[in-house]
């Protein structure tokens, strides 16, 4: 049978009308909607139930309680741990992103020794090798002295001969002034902001990541309800807390010696307000508030993005706080008790000479610890080495750097103490909610093989745990909170005690009783200087969390670059009167210099920029140029730094 | 909205009150709500006028020498009620305000990328996904299981945390009620300072009725958000009516 | 007449095709990891769906039980067969999961509550499911693949009419048990 072109084109129409009866056409259409809907390539959460499980914030040293979401396949949400003594059922806006932290591209999965990849095993031993050699001239840097592992710290440094040091926080900053003048020893005062009804900050960020963020922010919520505390704030820029205050002086750059002098009555009014650039009448108007509203209560400390207010000016704010009567008072600073069974404290990197040390140690686990890393190199001696106990990769790293693989965010076991400012010792502990790497060793773990290393004998995390638990329950004091039932209960028991903390409750100390200090402010020296005035000031702020050599959480680009909440990173943002003046238009690439550094970044004009200021966004990536152009390595800098910009 | 729908329950209004002047804008609740949601990390190309942000916080600068300086206003979808201005654009049907909830539900399965509802969100409330949802290496494992990632060419914006909401649907369920009561979405968990509450404007015993004095956002428009505000800052409400601050002449071309 | 001859070819060959031949290219067989024996199990065990396929007191629905609830019984084999040697040497003891391949798994953005169609309107789990609960085998598992998901969710035959209860999955499904009952869960009640 000859086959003609009419056959084959029967053969066509019949095969079409019978592909139209048959499913095919109609099923493909179904089937193609849905794939289009469910993409392959689109990333689809893992299928599980969900629990809760109470853990412990450490990206900073406060030890928030968190309540973490749990699915099968791991953490997946945080929230807060309601009535948490030191979270109080609120935490910094980054931890909500941190159980991120573990899967970071920049996550460090080995061993690092002179730029090579080793075992970490030989990398322990190398350290071990180098902390013999360096004997005195060894330090290992606690970023959050107090906990367990800080004992095994203390152990290690002293059977070697070696010291532990710790980085002075914006916290740190006032009170360790007033220690020294008080003859007291660190740690051992607090600030009773609760029961303030004035707080003066002098350049502080007290509404901006200070302290414990849950604390603040009670007080911020009580103080829309009741009125109290008032907070007055006074600085060179607009930080937040300037904005946020319910009053805001803005002073000359380097003006604040002036403005305390003044409201402690050594220097007058006429004379402070021209070098401040304040009203007089404001002025005085501030010191007769310090005194009638009482209890007051002054607090300085610099920006946590820059550096500290010369050291000269924080005595003179412990003696104004001296002067108003703040010291020893309810509202004011308060003594607290040591925390039980804790090791010495360690004494500041900032006060360890320059150049002086061969080897430090650091333990760079806590994202919210501002740890400037010119500081950190300053104190090393020409080819010391700087060991890093990391869970990332740092931004930078040294040809002598050894770099250990860490743990970050809820893995592993970790302690922690309350915040630095905290007017009572609060101590809290988890075995971790994630499994830890098998590249990476916890503080502990690291801590104990180092010790082995060097043949240093300490006990076990475990048995130094259990220890100042039953130191704890021995002293009788305070109580425990429990966040699974949200009771409290007395300390009184170890065994009940141990399992409450192994829920994720928190053990709270019984504050003193006020009562009057002294402290020596007789040689405080009062003069204050007539600073220069620059035409362009330099100033950084951003959020906790983001400033140490850990690389930000991946949402907080969430909080600067998509929504412009808080300044963005490589932009110097400036009134578009201000690059008018400087002959800049938006995005042009310029070149900040201050006397202490420098760094690049794009022009972004912005009307609610103060004019004669450039907003440098320190957060993530590029962060340690903008703290060192800040002079954040340099005790006393200052809030704010001259400028200079350029186009680049 | 179907004539036919039966309501087997009170129908609920949910919606907000927020406290601007305990909001210190730290931005907590704009990471919760991306992590609840699986809103991805902003990619390097994403900034503030192409990522996505179910929820935004917004710097208000006082123009007035009165009160605060500065001001923070968290914005998201506002769930209007009165002729929701991207339910009546929407040519795929793909957005509806539920009539149990109160909810403006968005369903990007439906949605074409038209982005008509974007122009029309008088809040600038709505996100479009310009690229598929990625996340580095491993961190995958840190999606809610609640919530689907949506694809690239969909909008998306707040529906009140939907999954909390089955969850608490879920649990009634099991005591014999579909009401699925008062929940916590991510942004009202994780504020610290308490500013916004979450409620039921149909109960006249919840703490929404019982919030005081609250005005909304563009009020003139008459789309009768569900989001409100409160303030005792007199330019905060005056902005509220403009809808934002006058730029003064010198910085309108700036 | 050729032509006709040739039009009816190509009519009956596609249509061969389109019905017998389309859906064995469409869908591709998947074993499951184990023969699991629902009838012995409600049967001899004296076991209830919700034995296993709990509903939670949050509201929470198990879904498929994880190896440590069968373990609560099979810490040792309970009878002779391949299947209960390989559940306990392989699974249990290593507690390892079974990959079980899911017959009513819906898409990510669909959401499904078990206890509002349990606990709430008290709808049997037959009326969903079928006969499932009392197979003897696990019967064979087919994934489209060109959506990725289950043969069940379409229904066993390729035209969709006479669809018994446990055939057929489709949100087409869920809308019109929703409308014979008069009950709305709006587009975000049941999507995500």
């Amino acid at each position: 049978m000859a086959i003609g072109r009419r056959e084959l084109l029967g053969l066509a129409g019949g095969a079409a009308v019978g592909g139209a009866l048959s499913p095919v056409p109609w099923k493909l259409l179904d089937d193609s909607a849905i794939w289009t809907q469910n993409w392959s390539w689109t990333p689809t959460p893992v299928r599980g139930p969900v629990t809760e499980k109470f853990g412990l914030c450490t990206l900073c040293a406060a030890g928030c309680g968190v309540k973490a979401r749990c699915g099968s396949a791991g953490v997946f949400g945080v929230a807060p741990a309601a009535e948490h003594a030191t979270g109080g059922g609120a935490l910094c806006p980054v931890v909500y992103g941190a159980h991120q932290l573990p899967y970071h591209p920049r996550r460090l999965r080995t061993a690092i020794v002179n730029g090579h990849a080793v075992e970490t095993k030989e990398a322990i031993a190398e350290v071990a090798r180098r902390l013999e050699a360096a004997g005195a001239k060894a330090a290992i840097l606690d970023e959050r002295p107090g906990r367990i592992v800080s004992a095994l710290y203390d152990r290690i440094a002293r059977a070697k001969g070696g010291t532990v040091v710790t980085l002075a926080q914006v916290e740190d900053r006032s009170l360790r002034t007033m220690e020294d003048l008080a003859g007291m020893g660190p740690g051992t005062l607090g600030y009773d902001f609760e029961h303030a009804a004035l707080i003066l900050s002098v350049g502080a960020p007290l509404l901006d990541s200070w302290g414990s963020t849950g604390r603040m922010s009670r007080l911020w919520s009580r103080r829309v309800e009741t009125g109290k505390p008032v907070f007055v704030h006074a600085g060179s820029h607009w930080s937040r807390t300037a904005q946020l205050a319910d009053r805001a002086l803005i002073l000359r750059p380097g003006s604040e010696a002036a403005l305390v002098a003044a409201l402690a009555g050594k220097l007058a009014i006429e004379p402070a307000a021209e070098i401040t650039g304040l009203s007089p009448a404001s002025l005085s108007d501030l010191a007769l508030r310090l005194r009638e509203q009482a209890p007051a209560l002054v607090v300085g400390g610099g920006e946590a993005a820059s550096s500290g207010l010369p050291e000269a000016t924080e005595r003179m704010i412990a003696a104004l706080n001296v002067a108003i009567g703040a010291l020893g008072r309810a509202g004011g600073i308060v003594m607290r008790r040591p925390l039980t069974g804790a090791p010495q404290p360690p004494q500041y990197l900032d006060r360890v000479p320059d150049h002086s040390l061969d080897l430090l140690v650091h333990e760079a686990s806590s994202a919210g610890i501002v740890a400037p890393e010119a500081l950190l190199r300053r104190k090393l001696a020409a080819k010391g080495t700087l060991v890093r106990l990391s869970a990332f990769l740092p931004e930078a790293f040294g040809p002598n750097d050894v770099l250990i693989p860490s743990t970050t965010f809820l893995e592993g076991a970790e302690d922690a103490r309350g915040a630095r400012d905290a007017a009572v010792e609060t101590w809290s502990y988890s075995d971790g909610l994630s499994s830890v790497p098998a590249s990476a060793l916890p503080p502990a773990e690291f801590a104990a093989q180092l010790a082995e290393a060097l043949q240093v004998k300490v006990e076990s995390y475990e048995e130094l745990r259990k220890a100042r638990a039953a130191a704890i329950v021995a002293a009788k004091r305070g109580h425990v909170y429990r966040h699974a039932g949200g009771e409290r209960a007395e300390a009184t028991d170890l065994e009940k005690f141990e399992a409450a903390m192994a829920e994720g409750a928190v053990w709270v100390d019984e504050p003193v009783e006020p009562g009057p200090l002294r402290a020596k402010i007789d040689a405080v020296d009062w003069s204050a200087g007539r600073p220069e005035q620059p035409s362009l000031i330099a100033v950084a702020s951003s959020p906790r969390g983001s400033l140490s050599v850990l690389p930000a959480v991946p949402l907080a680009s969430k909080l600067d670059r998509e929504t412009r909440l808080y300044a963005v990173p490589g932009e110097v943002r400036m009134n578009p009167r201000t690059a008018r003046e400087l002959n800049l238009r938006p995005g042009d690439s310029v070149l900040v210099s201050t006397p202490f550094g420098e760094t690049r970044g794009r022009v972004r004009c912005d009307a609610a920029a103060i004019p004669g200021q450039l907003e440098l966004g320190a957060c993530g990536d590029g962060s340690q140029l903008v703290l060192e152009a800040m002079g954040a390595a340099e005790p006393g800098a200052g809030p704010t730094q001259a400028a200079q910009i350029r186009r680049s | 909205m179907s004539a036919t729908q039966k309501t087997s329950r009170t129908p609920r209004r949910y919606g907000m009150v927020i406290d601007l002047d305990r909001c210190t804008g730290c931005g907590a609740c704009v990471i919760a709500c991306a992590a609840e949601n699986n809103v991805a990390p902003g990619a390097a190309r994403e900034n503030d006028r192409n990522s996505i942000s179910l929820l935004r916080v917004f710097t208000l600068n006082n123009p007035t020498a009165a009160g605060r300086r500065t001001a923070f206003l968290p914005m998201m979808c506002m769930q209007c009620e009165h002729e929701t201005p991207c339910v009546t654009v929407c040519p795929q049907q793909a957005v509806e305000l539920d009539v149990l909830s109160g909810i403006v539900e968005q369903m990007p399965q439906r949605c074409l990328g038209c982005r008509y509802c974007m122009t029309a969100c008088p809040y600038h409330a709505r996100s479009f996904n310009w690229g598929d949802p990625s996340w580095p290496a491993g961190m995958e494992a840190t999606l809610n299981p609640a919530v689907a990632p949506r694809m690239r060419g969909v909008v998306e914006k707040c529906d009140f945390c939907q999954s909390r909401l089955h969850a608490a649907q879920d649990a009634a369920a099991v005591n014999g009620s579909l009401d699925p009561g008062i929940y916590t979405p991510a942004c009202v968990e994780a504020c610290p300072t308490q500013a916004i509450t979450f409620g039921d404007w149909n109960d006249p015993e919840g703490a929404l009725a019982k919030s005081g004095e609250t005005f909304a956002w563009l009020e003139g428009l008459g789309t009768q958000p569900k989001v409100r505000y409160r303030s005792g800052q007199n330019w905060l409400h005056e902005m509220a009516e403009r809808g934002g601050a006058a730029p003064a002449k010198e910085e309108r071309h700036g | 007449m050729r032509v006709l001859i040739a039009f009816l070819l190509g009519l009956a060959g596609s249509l061969a095709f389109g019905w017998w031949g389309f859906p064995q290219l469409l869908y591709q067989r998947e074993p499951q990891p184990l023969q699991y024996n629902h009838k012995i199990h409600i049967e001899k065990g004296s076991m209830e769906c919700s034995s296993c396929h709990e509903v939670a007191a949050d509201g929470q629905f198990a879904g498929i039980p994880r190896t440590a609830s069968c373990g609560a019984c099979h810490a040792e084999p309970l009878g002779k067969t391949e299947a209960e040697k390989i559940l306990v040497t392989s699974y249990v003891a290593p507690e390892r999961e079974l990959d079980w391949k899911v017959y009513s798994r819906q898409p990510m953005n669909v959401r499904f509550s078990h206890a509002v169609h349990v606990n709430k309107a008290a709808m049997k789990c037959e009326e969903c499911h079928g006969g499932r609960g009392s197979a003897t085998a696990a019967e064979p598992f087919y994934r489209n693949r060109v959506t990725g998901e289950s043969r069940n969710v379409w229904g066993p035959r390729m035209i969709r009419v006479g669809l018994k209860p446990g055939e057929g999955m489709k949100m087409s499904d869920c809308e019109s048990c929703h409308e014979q009952k008069g009950v709305s869960a709006g587009c975000l009640g049941c999507h995500r």
